[in-house]
């Protein structure tokens, strides 16, 4: 493991996202801290609802406006909580990118795929004609087919995973150190799948770029993370080095997501499932959040939120239980 | 040819029939507009004083008034004025409620009610009467009376406009721009205005026929174009004084409006049908 003196580039402190709801606040994101160093690829994963994405749009301060934020967002020594709307939008882009999950509605209507990028890279006052000839490049960079003539055609001639690339190629083209990459892959097939993540492994070994690949998909995780959160329902679970959660799962719920992947299950036969869905809470409840659905819940589940507990080096999970060996 | 969106826009509207037939009669009035000069037997207001109160002959198409001036003349060069009520009018209009309506759909908040409070004030108060109030204010003229219409339609501009500003700010490709690191008024005039054109050039067509018969209507009470002007409202109202004796006086002017509102009306019936299946 890469555990030599790494550079801190975003750290959560304590993060809680709260959105309005009829009679409270329903916490989205609870008291959830994490860093990310420069150079590595984290991905955050979880169930539908379980907050990932409102962790993404925090950090960018893309939020609706209406909700409740807490804690701190650390990105290169600025908390980015407490910029001014200005000083974010010169963040924007420029220091972080970021990579919608749906990419047909994500561009603009009546531009162009180069005219697009060429817009996002005239932003740091390249002229329009040089800015062309790098926007294609960039579609080259991102291997779009035919990237000279697609870069005249308007987001509706081109196919999904052509969209999702000029949208990658945008972000890239002002070279943020950090990409935020909110399910990237979920609205497009297996083998485009394979190609924008591989987009991203580049991104970290040409540039030193890191990236914060939120998902749902475990498959997606195992080829390209480096280290990996678990996210439950608004909290961190589980944290640590990708092999580590991977081969010695600690917590229940990382356990049960493991199993329900397709390729784990060892014996052919049905998939497992997590029975139930994420529960939402209003005001912050005692106990752990995931007892409902625990295989393990213990009385004082119902009454105490569990603490860290340690694995080793980077590895820790939120669970009363012990570690009980493999799953 | 028709696998682009501009081939396939034109192989679309050959088939539009109101959309032809608008663009042609409209096509009709620019060109007569534009040369009045060549198309004219005689200048406007060249009086011919032995052929006053001339029934139209093959001499004077449209016959002659009381100061024996060729009505066909007068209402060729009509359509001139009618042309630029049309131009400097819409201009105003969407000017003025483009800006208001931007800057209501996209900031909210504080700007939006107080706005939109001008707005709607303006949209209740009966359009004619306030053109009048407007006019008796800043004095009799075509330039004033074009204002005044303008300062009463804005309004139905801005409140489209707005809804429309609202349901495009909440695009996904909104949240792009801004996320990497589009500045909010380069937002408004690059990402939201370019896609309500085919929304702004559908509510234009409609809005055309309101500005050009108001303003015609204005210069019918004598508060628009002044005498010898050969405004087509203006020329209505001088014909009504012989209406008995002379009726090609002002059917004449009469039937170029409904020729001119009529053409406009199709345009903007085809166009709506072209562009936006959303929209009224």
């Amino acid at each position: 493991m890469e555990s030599t003196a790494r550079e801190e580039l975003l750290r959560l402190d304590k993060l809680s996202v709260d959105y309005p709801v009829r009679g409270g606040w329903l916490s989205a994101v609870s008291e959830l801290s994490l860093t990310l160093f420069k150079g590595e690829i984290y991905a955050l994963v979880g169930e539908s609802g379980c907050g990932k994405s409102t962790v993404a749009y925090a950090v960018t301060r893309l939020l609706p406006g209406s909700e409740r934020v807490d804690g701190g967002i650390y990105f290169e020594g600025d908390d980015l909580t407490k910029l001014s709307a200005s000083k974010m939008e010169k963040v924007r882009g420029r220091r972080i990118g970021m990579i919608f999950q749906n990419p047909l509605d994500s561009l603009n209507p009546v531009y162009t795929a180069g005219r697009q990028i060429s817009e996002a890279i005239a932003l740091d006052g390249v002229s329009r004609l040089d800015a062309r000839d790098r926007a294609v490049r960039l579609l080259r960079d991102v291997r779009m087919p035919d990237a000279e003539k697609r870069s005249r055609s308007f987001p509706h001639e081109l196919s999904g995973g052509m969209r999702q690339r000029v949208m990658i190629a945008m972000m890239l083209s002002r070279e943020p150190d950090l990409l935020i990459a909110d399910e990237p892959t979920t609205a497009l097939d297996v083998s485009i799948e394979a190609q924008i993540l591989s987009i991203l492994l580049d991104q970290k070994e040409s540039r030193g770029a890191s990236v914060l690949l939120i998902t749902h998909n475990f498959g997606v995780v195992a080829e390209t993370a480096d280290r990996i959160g678990v996210m439950y329902a608004g909290e961190l679970v589980e944290e640590g080095g990708a092999e580590d959660v991977f081969d010695r799962p600690a917590h229940p719920y990382t356990r049960l997501l493991m199993r329900a992947l397709p390729r784990s299950s060892k014996k052919a036969g049905r998939l497992e499932t997590i029975e139930g869905a994420v529960p939402r809470f209003t005001d912050r409840p005692r106990g752990c959040r995931f007892r409902n659905r625990c295989p393990g819940a213990m009385d004082v589940c119902a009454v105490l939120a569990p603490e860290y507990k340690t694995v080793n080096d980077g590895h820790r999970y939120r669970c009363h239980l012990e570690r009980t060996g493999e799953a | 040819m028709s696998d682009t969106p501009a081939g396939l826009f034109l192989s679309r509207s050959l088939k539009n029939v109101n959309f032809m037939i608008g663009f042609i009669i409209l096509l009709s009035i620019v060109l007569t507009a534009v040369f009045a000069p060549s198309i004219a037997p005689f200048n406007y207001d060249e009086p011919h004083k032995a052929d006053r109160f001339t029934a139209p002959n093959s001499t004077y198409w449209f016959g002659t008034d009381d100061f024996g001036r060729d009505q066909f003349s007068r209402v060729v060069y009509g359509a001139r004025i009618t042309l630029q009520v049309a131009i400097v009018g819409t201009l105003i209009q969407v000017l003025l409620g483009v800006t208001v309506g931007l800057l209501c759909g996209f900031y909210g908040g504080a700007i939006d009610r107080i706005l939109m409070y001008l707005t709607d004030v303006t949209w209740c108060v009966p359009g004619t009467v306030l053109a009048l109030a407007v006019v008796t204010v800043l004095g009799k003229s075509l330039m004033n009376s074009i204002i005044a219409i303008s300062l009463v339609n804005w309004a139905g501009y801005a409140r489209v406009v707005r809804a429309k500003t609202m349901s495009l700010k909440n695009m996904p490709f909104i949240e792009t721009a801004v996320a990497f690191g589009e500045r909010r008024p380069i937002i408004m005039l690059r990402y939201i205005l370019p896609n309500m054109v085919p929304a702004l050039i559908v509510l234009i067509s409609m809005n055309l026929p309101g500005t050009i018969l108001s303003t015609a209507t204005l210069s019918f009470l004598g508060l628009g174009s002044q005498p010898p002007s050969p405004d087509w409202g203006l020329a209505i109202s001088q014909g009504m004084t012989y209406v008995t004796r002379c009726v090609w006086l002002g059917v004449f002017p009469g039937l170029a409006l409904v020729y001119t509102v009529v053409g406009v009306n199709l345009l903007g019936e085809g166009l709506r049908d072209l562009l936006d299946p959303n929209i009224g």
